[in-house]
């Protein structure tokens, strides 16, 4: 995904939050025009190999609030089945 | 959590000084007023210990379940000691049996109280905890008649609750006479109602889309809620083992499902303190903050509860959720005000707006002291966002930070990170 990002998107002014409305427009919970694409829909998508690190990410803030360094250094040896055992276990 | 004393049978002794007239009327109404006020600040207290619980990191994903049934079971109220104690209920079953939850939240005071059930009685019925519960918390719109919510709501005539918080059931007030519900006649009790919503397959398809919305993407997919639901109603409504099925699910990891969640306020806040293994000196600001984000713990706008995903983010939520991290580390006010609503069950917040936390950013700096210097922007962007960055922006940021001491370098690139768009989606 390639995006034009001006010097203002750093610094938060306002045309930073035009810039980042705009940015949210086209992000996925948006539904935006590039994920809208018919080819990255989601009951289309084929399951892509996704690096290990960021599955591990997706499902410490999907099942918490995300990790700390860490909690993130112990998960990446482990599997994503083992994580989410560990995550039941230390809720129990 | 159990931080508050019994709030409602202090209000209660205080309303009877009301009425010995042992105390002027206007010293009373002061003590009530003060009263009001104190319990407000605890329920501010409740709300700061849940969110340094959730960032704490121990039961993590208790403490997310828990903050999904508290907008599931959405339900206000004035009493602090009603509030812990709902909070608690929804923690101890938060992975446990959701019929054993429905049971329990059913009974529970704050809940009784919010959805009038007090009120309801044989010869006046309030419709309002039986319409709740079936559109609600068990079966969703559509899949009842207004005839089932009526004979429903006979069933729970009497259910009610006491100044301690214990759920009483007031034989008096029920009406014990035959229902017809789901076609079904018979003389049924509130229990009996909440067994029929729970076998019908419609209440686990209702929790799986939910579950669905909430943990993996606003937009659903009826395949994988279909294969929730018959999970979720096959073990009898065993949570833990439907969550443990979400998260070892090939779908759950399919690149469309991640960064397609907007964080909710809360959820940014608590990542903050959790990413970041800081903590927040004065709370004052955190409740400011939720306040200008939209999302007040234990006061959800209504009994549906937060709408959630897209409606979290507008120009105005969006400009203060940017501005986050200069203001937790670089010194600077919020430049945003809340309208109080002027709902007498909201929380009252003051407009503090200078944040004051603790972070030992040389403790966090030694998480990536491997990292060479050249790869560091690029790391920590890995590390604390969840949809890759251009490589326009990392270079624009390394730019910005140059010809700085490795640990202001590490902090620099983080507050930087933190503020862009894409740190606000998971």
């Amino acid at each position: 995904m390639v995006r034009i990002v001006p010097e203002s998107y750093l610094h938060n002014d306002p045309a930073t939050v035009l810039v980042g409305v705009v940015f949210l427009c086209f992000v996925k919970p948006f539904g935006g025009s590039f994920y809208s694409n018919p080819h990255n829909q989601q009951h289309k998508i084929q399951m892509k190999a996704t690096p290990h690190s960021q599955m591990i990410q997706h499902l410490f803030w999907r099942a918490g609030f995300g990790a700390s360094p860490t909690e993130l250094q112990a998960a990446l040896s482990k599997s994503c089945a083992q994580v989410v055992k560990d995550l039941l276990r230390d809720s129990k | 959590m159990d931080i508050v004393k019994n709030e409602a049978l202090a209000l209660k002794s205080v309303r009877k000084e009301l009425k010995s007239n042992t105390n002027s009327r206007e010293e009373v109404r002061d003590r009530l007023k003060e009263m009001a006020e104190e319990g407000r600040q605890t329920i501010g207290s409740l709300n700061d210990a849940w969110v340094a619980r959730m960032g704490q990191g121990k039961g993590a994903l208790r403490e997310k379940m828990t903050l999904f049934w508290h907008n599931h079971f959405a339900c206000r109220s004035r009493l602090a000691n009603f509030v812990e104690q709902q909070n608690n209920t929804l923690r101890t079953h938060a992975l446990g049996n959701f019929k054993d939850l429905l049971m329990a939240i059913s009974k529970d005071a704050a809940m009784l109280q919010f959805l009038n059930n007090q009120q309801n009685r044989k010869k006046s019925p309030n419709e309002n905890f039986a319409r709740e519960v079936m559109e609600l918390f068990t079966l969703g719109r559509g899949h009842y008649t207004e005839n089932d919510i009526k004979e429903a709501a006979r069933a729970f005539t009497g259910w009610g609750f006491n100044l301690q918080g214990e759920f009483v059931f007031r034989e008096i007030f029920h009406d014990d006479g035959i229902k017809t519900i789901f076609g079904k006649t018979g003389n049924f009790q509130g229990e009996d109602v909440l067994q029929m919503l729970l076998d019908n397959p419609q209440t686990s398809q209702h929790i799986s889309t939910k579950i669905y919305r909430f943990f993996v993407n606003e937009r659903v997919n009826t395949n994988h809620t279909a294969q929730m639901a018959k999970r979720f109603y096959r073990s009898n409504y065993d949570i833990a083992d439907l969550m443990q099925f979400v998260f070892t699910a090939d779908w759950f990891y399919d690149s469309a499902n991640m960064g397609a969640q907007i964080k909710s306020p809360v959820e940014l806040l608590a990542g903050l303190q959790k990413a970041l293994q800081m903590d927040f000196v004065d709370k004052t600001p955190v409740l400011y903050l939720q306040k200008a984000l939209g999302q007040v713990l234990f006061n959800p706008p209504n009994v549906a509860g937060w709408p959630g995903g897209k409606t979290w983010i507008d120009s105005s939520s969006l400009l203060t959720r940017m501005q986050i991290p200069k203001l937790l580390f670089r010194n600077e006010t919020l430049h945003v005000d809340v309208k109080d609503s002027g709902d007498a069950n909201e929380e009252v917040i003051k407009r503090k707006k200078m944040f004051e936390v603790i972070m030992n950013w040389e403790t966090f700096a030694k998480s990536f002291e491997k990292v060479p210097e050249k790869d560091l922007a690029k790391t920590l962007a890995s590390y604390l966002i969840q949809v890759p960055i251009n490589d326009t922006i990392i270079a624009k940021i390394e730019r910005q930070v140059a010809d700085k001491e490795r640990i202001e370098k590490i902090k620099q690139y983080t507050v930087i990170l933190l503020s862009l768009p894409e740190y606000q989606v998971c």
